[in-house]
């Protein structure tokens, strides 16, 4: 076989445009998602074949004009000129134009077709278009803009084979493109700047152009680097000599946009008959107090589902780990190989993939709320509510996904345009309360919050605390906020323009590709953490193991032999090995790490085994009540909770007085609900700030937070009981 | 000939932008999503919190803050 030829294009276009349906549709699975270095902004590269070309497919993040205002905009800028580090300079463009907003799609794509690289402009939404009485003629457009046009619907995915014919023509047209000309008025000056500062003809009319309408921007900075110029004064030169104070962008803008409108008055024609049902519904369901009560019914109804439908897959998950465990240990002999299988890899594994199922399902709603055009809605109903604690609209989904976990959550953040907002959001996110700390408060609330019923059995103090734990999250949420709103400085530019983007129907094809995409995302940045960490976790909890332990049990051991009852003798057997599994545990590391920081506890009431399990929860909260369950020795602590809660309130200190008193589990609960223990959090914190700086912050800020607060809850209510 | 900034309009009134007096930045990237002067502006509502206000523009919708659109002087359409 000839090897094949390897050609790198690029998709571009406006936010919402059916771009990524687009280059899902091209790609399919063979698509890659990283971050552009130094960056949050997503690159996702994808691969297909034509005849004898390979074709590498990157898809640009939306954008409204090639004059960069944010980190998206600005890897779409410099995709033009080839600057994106790992990315070939594309060798042709495909434009994504909304059929059903020409002129506004149209600025981005004629600032395309002024460059040397061809371009093909599909035209998306094509059937939404002819629905609301829009035509377009196809053959003049192409003629006007001097290159390939093509239509395609938005969900069936039709006019796809007729895109690949283009790319296939503009392949063996030798990829030569025939720029056309949106903005004379800059031509002199342009030709100035060449004469002048690049004699030799470096460089091309577009990289100058841009340059030129770019003041202080990415364009400006890359030619002073490329002609060695020691400060931009020789373009403001030419800006003065040229032109009026006016800036040259809303000149381009407006040069533009008259020759838009010229090239749309040939080919638009607008018909809108009727009303269609679209418009109807967005009128209905667009107006202030019904938007309010569907959005608050569209939320009612992702935690439904988060939390009651994943239970039955929850469950299914957490059994198949503790069979595999089971069936492991009955073909193993006991040794740390086993153990590192059983309590390390299968636990840890377990631990990621039973929060897979509600991921899943949260991702599911995201994408439809995306796709459909309702994020947006969501984005303005919060602006002014989310703007008073330094917030943006747009942080509402991602807080909203951090109840079920805060990865995905901060991961949604990267809507947020404007840095000082994100940042807060993505520091407030971890307060959510999230699913991982629900097995904690469950065990906790279970034996130690007595069952007393309110208003003839309506409220349930155990209720009760448990909705009370999550304002407790929402408000350390917003008290993180305010004050980092208070002490960051002020952000640069805070605007709040966002389009809202008609009510559509997903394509599903291209939804369950994104899903895909982001559970692999999800699993790989949160899975390889979690997995590390639960591995060296169950080291330190399995070594040292002193051979005086063995002995001691082995004696312990010899004389149950003697016992003549079968059924008794297995039992305290049984019994045995959980206390020197637990006598283990306390000469490990762990138990160690326990024994000498249990003296900071202290006054928060915990003894060393609550802070051992304490410390071996660091890495995931959840698996404190594991580490609780070896400590107290009751073997396989996720099939008995009632009987760890048992001997969670059989445990003394040495003077009998018991650990868990309400003061300690109240201040417990309170600890655990502003606490970051989870790693996965840390690592998506340090990927998305893109540095380590906020997440030591975010970790120190909230386990201090969870310490003061633990210690004033347990002076409080030692004070009232 | 009145003019008005869009943020006194009614929900439902439309003008002709006569001019944007936001900063630089703003007016660049309004201007690209087509905010210049004679291009016709719809007011379509506002959010229940009163801020942000919904408009309509060249076809599209799009949600921008009082402060914003207090900077875009119209002429109403009577």
């Amino acid at each position: 076989m000839n090897k094949k030829k390897e050609l790198s294009l690029a998709l571009i276009g406006n936010p919402n445009t059916g771009k990524s349906t687009l280059f899902n549709l091209l790609t399919g699975l063979k698509q890659k998602t990283a971050n552009y270095p130094g960056v949050t902004v997503e690159k996702r590269i994808g691969r297909f074949d034509i005849k004898d070309h390979a074709i590498h497919l990157t898809d640009l993040p939306g954008c409204y004009s090639l004059s960069p205002e944010s980190p998206d905009e600005l890897v779409a800028a410099k995709a033009l000129y080839g600057d994106l580090e790992d990315v070939k300079k594309p060798d042709g463009f495909i434009v994504a134009v909304d059929s059903t907003n020409l002129r506004r799609n149209l600025f981005l794509a004629t600032q395309l077709l002024e460059s040397k690289i061809p371009v093909i402009v599909v035209l998306t939404m094509w059937d939404v278009a002819k629905k609301i009485g829009t035509t377009i003629d196809l053959e003049k457009l192409s003629q006007l803009l001097k290159t390939r046009v093509t239509p395609m619907e938005a969900h069936t995915g039709e006019g796809l084979s007729e895109l690949i014919e283009a790319i296939d023509q503009m392949i063996s047209e030798q990829l030569v493109a025939d720029p056309n000309n949106y903005f004379p008025e800059i031509d002199e000056a342009v030709k100035f700047f060449s004469e002048t500062l690049d004699p030799e003809n470096t460089l091309s009319r577009i990289e100058i152009m841009r340059a030129l309408i770019d003041q202080n921007g990415y364009a400006e900075q890359r030619l002073e680097s490329k002609l060695n110029l020691a400060s931009n004064q020789q373009l403001e030169d030419i800006r003065h000599r040229f032109f009026d104070q006016e800036s040259l962008f809303i000149k381009e803008s407006r040069s533009r946009y008259k020759k838009i409108n010229a090239i749309v008055k040939q080919v638009e024609q607008r018909n809108p008959i009727h009303r269609t049902w679209v418009e109807k519904i967005t009128n209905f369901i667009d107006q202030p107090v019904i938007g309010l009560v569907l959005f608050i019914a569209v939320l009612a109804l992702v935690f439904q589902a988060v939390f009651s439908w994943a239970t039955p897959m929850m469950e299914g998950i957490d059994i198949l780990a503790s069979k595999s465990s089971l069936w492991l240990k009955s073909i193993l002999e006991p040794t740390a190989f086993r153990s590192l299988l059983t309590d390390g890899v299968i636990a840890g594994v377990g631990s990621v993939v039973i929060f897979l199922p509600q991921i899943l399902i949260l991702f599911c709603f995201i994408i439809v709320l995306e796709d459909s055009g309702y994020l947006s809605r969501t984005a303005f109903i919060m602006e002014k509510i989310m703007r008073n604690f330094g917030l943006s609209g747009k942080s509402v989904i991602p807080l909203i996904s951090s109840f079920a976990c805060a990865v995905p959550g901060i991961m949604a953040t990267r809507v947020i345009p404007e840095p000082k907002a994100r940042l807060i959001t993505i520091l407030s996110a971890p307060f959510m309360t999230c699913s991982a700390r629900l097995p904690v408060y469950a065990l906790l609330i279970g034996a130690f919050i007595p069952d007393t019923y309110y208003m003839n059995g309506w409220i349930n103090l155990k209720g009760l605390v448990l909705l009370g734990l999550y304002f407790l999250g929402i408000f350390g949420g917003i008290f993180t906020a305010l004050i980092m709103k208070t002490f960051l400085p002020a952000e640069t530019s805070s605007n709040f323009i966002i389009e809202l983007f008609p009510y559509r129907t997903p394509n599903l094809k291209s939804m369950l590709i994104k899903l895909y995409d982001r559970a692999l995302i999800f699993l790989k940045r949160a899975g390889t953490v979690i997995f590390l960490v639960a591995i060296l976790i169950w080291a330190l909890a399995y070594f040292p193991r002193p051979i005086e332990i063995k002995n001691q049990f082995d004696i312990e051991r010899d004389l149950v032999a003697a016992v003549a009852d079968a059924k008794e003798k297995t039992a305290q057997i049984i019994q045995i090995n959980q206390e020197e599994k637990a006598a283990y545990l306390e000469h490990s590391w762990l138990g160690q790490m326990g024994k000498s920081l249990a003296p900071v506890f202290k006054p928060l009431g915990w003894d060393w085994k609550v802070t051992a399990a304490f410390i071996g929860g660091i890495p995931a909260r959840e698996v404190v009540i594991a580490a609780l369950g070896t400590i107290y020795a009751i073997g396989d602590a996720t099939t008995s909770e009632s009987l760890l809660q048992d001997k969670l309130k059989n445990a003394f200190w040495d003077d009998g007085k018991p650990i868990f008193t309400l003061p300690m589990t109240l201040g417990l609960l309170v600890f655990y609900a502003f606490c970051l223990q989870c790693f996965a959090t840390i690592a998506i914190i340090r990927r998305e700030t893109n540095s380590w700086r906020w997440p030591i912050i975010a970790w120190t800020y909230m386990t201090s937070l969870s310490y003061l607060a633990a210690l004033i809850t347990h002076r409080l209510v030692s004070l009232i009981i | 000939m009145t003019i008005k900034r869009l943020d006194t309009l009614l929900p439902g009134e439309s003008g002709y932008i006569h001019k944007i007096k936001a900063s630089e930045e703003i007016k660049h990237r309004l201007s690209s999503l087509g905010f210049l002067p004679g291009e016709k502006i719809t007011f379509i509502r506002h959010a229940l919190t009163g801020d942000p206000i919904e408009i309509k523009i060249m076809g599209y919708a799009l949600g921008i803050r009082r402060d914003e659109a207090n900077k875009i002087e119209v002429t109403p359409i009577t």
